[in-house]
């Protein structure tokens, strides 16, 4: 059965250019499928950072 | 007459373009395109990858195929929906088109990167070459270019009112390159093979190599979808925090 599966999915002396090609699309589709979480929790921390309306003007003038 | 047609755009934006409407409502599309794509995208692959036959001449690197087209296709088509979601800034301002705008350009810069990156991987065994410049390369890697300036004009101009014009301009005026990337193989003599998939044609593939390409293009306009949503709440969200509907 495995021999089976892993005959089908063997793809010879073109199976680096394969799975390179596959591997480097699935790891930029995975990073766009988390990029919007991600920014969404970096915003709220820097909104607790600077929650306080004063320290955030602060921050502004000093950039 | 006009101030009626002023009324009903009006009343159109207010409800659809609204931003907790959308938010709320949106939800729901987004995990039903997630859920759909992520089930057909495993069908298509997995068929690809393991099942369809090889390629007679070209083996099977072939398979490379069943990423890079629907990449390709959804670069493109990225684009035209920028290009729509632009006419609606311009024409009626309205913000969510801006949304949509600004969170649509870098997943098209990553689907563009996908193709053209898959392409070089597939150059290298089929021309011998990891790149050629012939019309239908130097065409996707402009649309590259187009998004990354994009992304880099809406960053240089941050919240200023005048961002969501001038990004709306840069797109509308990179549209022209969108139907020479798609007549480039016809229009010129290329190394690139010419179009996989024609609306007027049958296919030139045999039924179990076409239809997992055909799965995994539908596949990957509902992961695009999904994707396109997930950043549009929360680019909303960004926009109007601290309100009560940000924080649910």
């Amino acid at each position: 059965m495995i021999e089976q599966f892993s005959a089908a999915f063997d793809m010879g002396e073109y199976g680096v250019y394969v799975w390179s090609a596959w591997g480097v699309a699935l790891v930029v589709l995975l990073g766009m499928g988390a990029a919007p979480s991600l920014r969404w929790r970096a915003f709220l921390r820097r909104e607790e950072k600077f929650s306080c309306p004063g320290e955030r003007l602060g921050e502004e003038e000093k950039a | 007459m006009r101030q009626a047609y002023v009324q009903v755009v009006k009343d159109w934006s207010k409800r659809f373009g609204a931003a907790p409407w959308f938010h709320r409502k949106s939800l729901a599309y987004q995990w039903v395109f997630g859920v759909i794509g992520l089930v057909l995208f495993l069908v298509g692959s997995l068929w690809g990858l393991g099942i369809a036959p090889a390629d007679y001449q070209q083996g099977e690197s072939f398979r490379i195929i069943y990423i890079h087209v629907p990449a390709s296709f959804l670069a493109q088509s990225c684009y035209l929906l920028m290009g729509a979601a632009a006419l609606l800034v311009l024409v009626w301002r309205i913000k969510l088109a801006d949304v949509c705008l600004a969170c649509a350009a870098p997943l098209g810069a990553w689907f563009t990167f996908i193709s053209l990156s898959s392409g070089a991987i597939w150059g290298r065994p089929t021309w011998g070459a990891w790149w050629v410049s012939d019309a239908r390369t130097l065409s996707m890697a402009v649309l590259l270019f187009l998004y990354i300036g994009v992304i880099a004009l809406r960053r240089a101009l941050g919240s200023q009112p005048v961002a969501p014009r001038a990004s709306a301009m840069l797109v509308l005026v990179g549209l022209v390159n969108i139907p020479i990337i798609k007549y480039s193989v016809d229009w010129w003599l290329t190394l690139h093979q010419p179009a996989s998939f024609s609306f007027v044609e049958a296919p030139s593939m045999p039924a179990a190599m076409w239809l997992p390409l055909l799965i995994n293009v539908i596949a990957l306009y509902c992961l695009f979808a999904f994707m396109l949503l997930m950043a549009m709440r929360v680019e909303l969200r960004m926009r109007h925090y601290p309100a009560e509907w940000t924080r649910s």
